[in-house]
């Protein structure tokens, strides 16, 4: 069923095509992470948050959405020409030649041949990628160092450099830098960001991390509490760091995961509990205040700002952030530039000319006014960190998904290839599929109106939204596994019944 | 014993190409030519003793096994030199002859080097840069490295030089004395003529005859050619004669007499008694037959006539 010099001669005849593809591969892949830009991305993020466009510059714009992009269209195309060429190169091209009939004068039988060049054809391409999922999760750590731990981001460097201590200590013991003035001052400059919105940065980056390894304790527990119980599936059982933030009430009976988290916050777990309810106390507060508020309805003209301030949670937060909106206006005409470029440059509303007038257009107090500033600041650099966090899980079936789309194509080109003697109609039907369906995928992309086109092309398959949201892409693969198994054994059949013009 | 054996071969491919109701089969030991114009169906007759083909009709067996099923195990026994010359890719001459060597799950080398240097061959080259000649040098040596039984030669001396293809049939000559089983397919009527025991002609799919060679080589029959001083002794003679004509021409006062060798001495008594301009004899080889079957204007039935009563 496999000749050993068969699959040595396809080695020989193919090995180069398929190293130049794979070393082109790797290399976009490669400056793709060098280039991806963290800071950039956490302006962008920071801009939109809130509005519609939030999820897409999610994708467009964080680590693993660039990443992304490159498994939909670079890797895509790439692959998709090397399994276009290879396999009208591996069968019909030897059919057409006639080289073939060297090969059947020999005791090797056809369906050994056949399945040799399947078995080339398909391992080529799995090694490819895996190839390209190992390079691009070393570039990943190595330009990003975003793969074995947290990022060591620049401040960290710049502060561990003025407390004169080892990096990932920093990294990991984040309120020593607050202790340290120099410190404090060494990662502002290093952030762009003053001592004030840095040190809340700070605050905030060491509570995620709190978060993180507390959900990580929670999730371990469960794990063994679970163990046994088939009902609960994975995703039930994890608890991951957003669900505890959304929710930190989950830790507060589990003296492990407090304890965990209060490492990153320079506390005892004692401490960290107490803060811990802190906080859910103020959350919970404005919500008490409600029927308060109600109450005082209509009673006085000069309350009324402040009233429908406390009436409603969400309205009371796109208030604000219209009077932040129309704060940085001001301030950015005081300033002589736009928006865009001050959001990139919070730095600059601080500016006392630029706050005078913010605080003239907006009624508000120049406390109130900084502190926003101060908490977008905070924001924009916490979405800096997070833009490069890598989830394993997803760059893997990323690399599982493209993988697939381009085994479904090269079973097109391998199913094309045995069923044509002629060259040109295989290359016809095996590459020009695969090429049409690649082309509508752009123009699916490009254009709402023709959207319903994604149904006649295999790349929908490889929905890469979902599989960033980890969500439900396994069907689409599953069924891109499938076009690939039923190709290539219908090829493989056919090739072993077919009259060959030798 | 029968060791390729072609029975009731049919496959049509439209057009009126293709081959239809084929028979013959070639005994062990012998040298058996197949010969034909291009395109009168050698090659896809071949192709289905190799098994590339599943025959529509009919049922071809390689050593009593047959040839569609047990293409590959045919193969331990079988040398084929295709009649195109196509390598694969990005290999030197070398490479390809170990390639098929692997192939062959061959370790005994000592026929490979006897070939190489009979037919003076260094293989270490890229296949794309050898000339047609070394390209079909190489190919006769990978095709007889195993040192088969049967070897099936589909039009085998094309591109070489007149010494390379005297040296090839000298190589067939020399595997015909050890005993092997030959299918030499040519359309050359040189190397047929040298090396084959039995041919058989084919024409438009069809095969027009089989023929023992040594029979058309040694005939008995002979043609002579005879033109009379004048008309009135060519009407003598028509009329009086008891010989065999093939053709009366009154207007050239000729006529074709057929006569067989035991009955010289009686047509050239007879011929004494004429006043005669010229008696040449028509000679009739392997190459006129050929020749007639060749000419595509000519159908089969014609071909066959031709052949009863000689060319001219």
């Amino acid at each position: 069923m496999f000749s050993k010099p068969i699959f040595k001669q396809c080695i020989r005849s193919h090995g180069k095509i398929w190293a130049i593809f794979t070393f082109v591969m790797c290399l976009i892949l490669s400056i793709c992470t060098w280039s991806f830009d963290a800071g950039a991305f956490g302006a962008v993020a920071n801009a939109v948050e809130g509005t519609a466009f939030a999820d897409a510059a999610k994708n467009f714009t964080s680590f693993l959405g660039s990443l992304e992009s490159y498994y939909k269209m670079i890797a895509v195309l790439l692959g998709m020409v090397y399994v276009i060429i290879t396999s009208t190169n591996l069968v019909v091209d030897e059919v057409d030649s006639g080289s073939m009939a060297y090969t059947l004068s020999t005791p090797v039988r056809r369906s050994s041949v056949v399945i040799t060049k399947m078995i080339f054809m398909i391992g080529s391409v799995i090694l490819m990628f895996v190839i390209q999922a190992g390079v691009g999760i070393g570039a990943a750590e190595l330009f990003q160092h975003c793969v074995s731990d947290t990022v060591i981001t620049d401040d960290v460097k710049d502060a561990a450099d003025a407390l004169n201590r080892k990096e990932s200590y920093v990294r990991d013991h984040l309120y020593v830098i607050k202790e340290d003035e120099n410190a404090l001052k060494a990662g502002a400059d290093a952030r762009e960001m003053d001592v004030d919105s840095y040190s809340l940065y700070l605050d905030k980056a060491m509570l995620r991390k709190s978060y993180k390894a507390a959900a990580e304790e929670l999730t371990d527990m469960r794990e063994d509490l679970y163990e046994d119980d088939d009902d609960m599936d994975k995703d039930d059982i994890e608890i991951t760091w957003q669900e505890l933030e959304a929710d930190p009430s989950l830790m507060l009976d589990c003296d492990d995961a407090l304890k965990k988290g209060a490492a990153y916050m320079d506390m005892t777990a004692t401490e960290y509990k107490a803060f811990i309810m802190e906080n859910l106390d103020k959350e919970a507060e404005p919500a008490a205040q409600e029927p308060a508020g109600t109450e005082m309805e209509g009673e006085a003209v000069v309350q009324e700002t402040e009233d429908s301030e406390t009436q409603q949670a969400p309205g009371e937060e796109a208030d604000m952030e219209l009077m932040f909106k129309n704060a940085m206006e001001a301030a950015a005409k005081e300033l002589h530039t736009d928006t865009v470029t001050l959001a990139d440059n919070m730095l600059w509303m601080k500016d006392k000319d630029a706050m005078a007038a913010a605080v003239r257009s907006t009624g508000l107090s120049e406390e109130t006014l900084t502190a926003m500033v101060n908490e977008s600041m905070a924001m924009s650099a916490l979405n800096e960190d997070y833009s490069v966090d890598f989830d394993m899980e997803v760059y893997l079936w990323l690399n599982v998904g493209c993988c697939l789309l381009i085994l479904a194509f090269s079973a097109i080109g391998f199913f094309a290839s045995c069923l044509f003697n002629r060259n040109k109609n295989a290359m016809t039907i095996g590459g020009g599929l695969p090429f049409a369906f690649f082309i509508i995928s752009i123009i699916v992309e490009m254009s709402e109106n023709l959207e319903n086109l994604k149904y006649i092309t295999l790349t929908t398959l490889f929905d890469t939204q979902e599989i960033l949201a980890l969500g439900d892409f396994g069907v689409g693969l599953g069924v891109l596994a499938g076009i690939a198994v039923v190709l290539y054994t219908a090829g493989c059949l056919i090739f072993t019944k077919k009259d060959l013009p030798l | 014993m029968q060791m390729i054996q072609v029975d009731h071969l049919t496959k049509d491919y439209g057009f009126g190409r293709g081959v239809f109701d084929v028979s013959f089969g070639v005994e062990q030991g012998e040298v058996f030519g197949f010969l034909g114009p291009n395109g009168a169906g050698k090659t896809t007759t071949i192709r289905h003793i190799m098994g590339f083909s599943k025959p529509q009709e009919g049922m071809i067996t390689v050593q009593g096994k047959e040839s569609w099923k047990y293409s590959a195990p045919i193969q331990r026994q079988l040398g084929y030199l295709p009649g195109e010359i196509a390598f694969p890719v990005n290999m030197t001459g070398s490479q390809f002859i170990d390639h098929m060597a692997n192939l062959r799950g061959l370790s005994d080398r000592r026929m490979t080097n006897y070939l190489l240097k009979k037919f003076e061959l260094e293989p270490d080259g890229d296949l794309k840069r050898m000339s047609l000649g070394m390209k079909r040098k190489l190919a006769i040596v990978t095709a007889f490295m195993h040192d088969p039984e049967i070897l099936v030669l589909d039009e085998p001396t094309s591109g070489l030089d007149p010494i390379m293809q005297e040296r090839f049939i000298e190589f067939i000559l020399e595997e015909k004395e050890r005993g092997r089983t030959i299918l030499l397919s040519s359309h050359i009527f040189s190397e047929v003529d040298a090396t084959c025991d039995r041919i058989a002609i084919i024409k438009d799919g069809i095969l027009v005859s089989t023929i023992v060679a040594d029979t058309l080589r040694h005939n008995e029959d002979k043609v002579f050619k005879v033109e009379f001083d004048n008309e009135m002794e060519y009407q003598k003679f028509v009329c009086s004669t008891s010989l065999k004509l093939n053709a009366k021409r009154p207007g050239q006062n000729q006529v074709k007499v057929m006569i067989k060798d035991e009955n010289i001495h009686q047509f050239f008594d007879e011929m004494s008694c004429y006043r005669l301009k010229f008696i040449s004899e028509i000679k009739f080889t392997l190459e006129d037959y050929f020749m007639n079957f060749y000419d595509r204007k000519k159908s089969v039935e014609e071909g066959k006539e031709g052949m009863l009563y000689g060319l001219y």
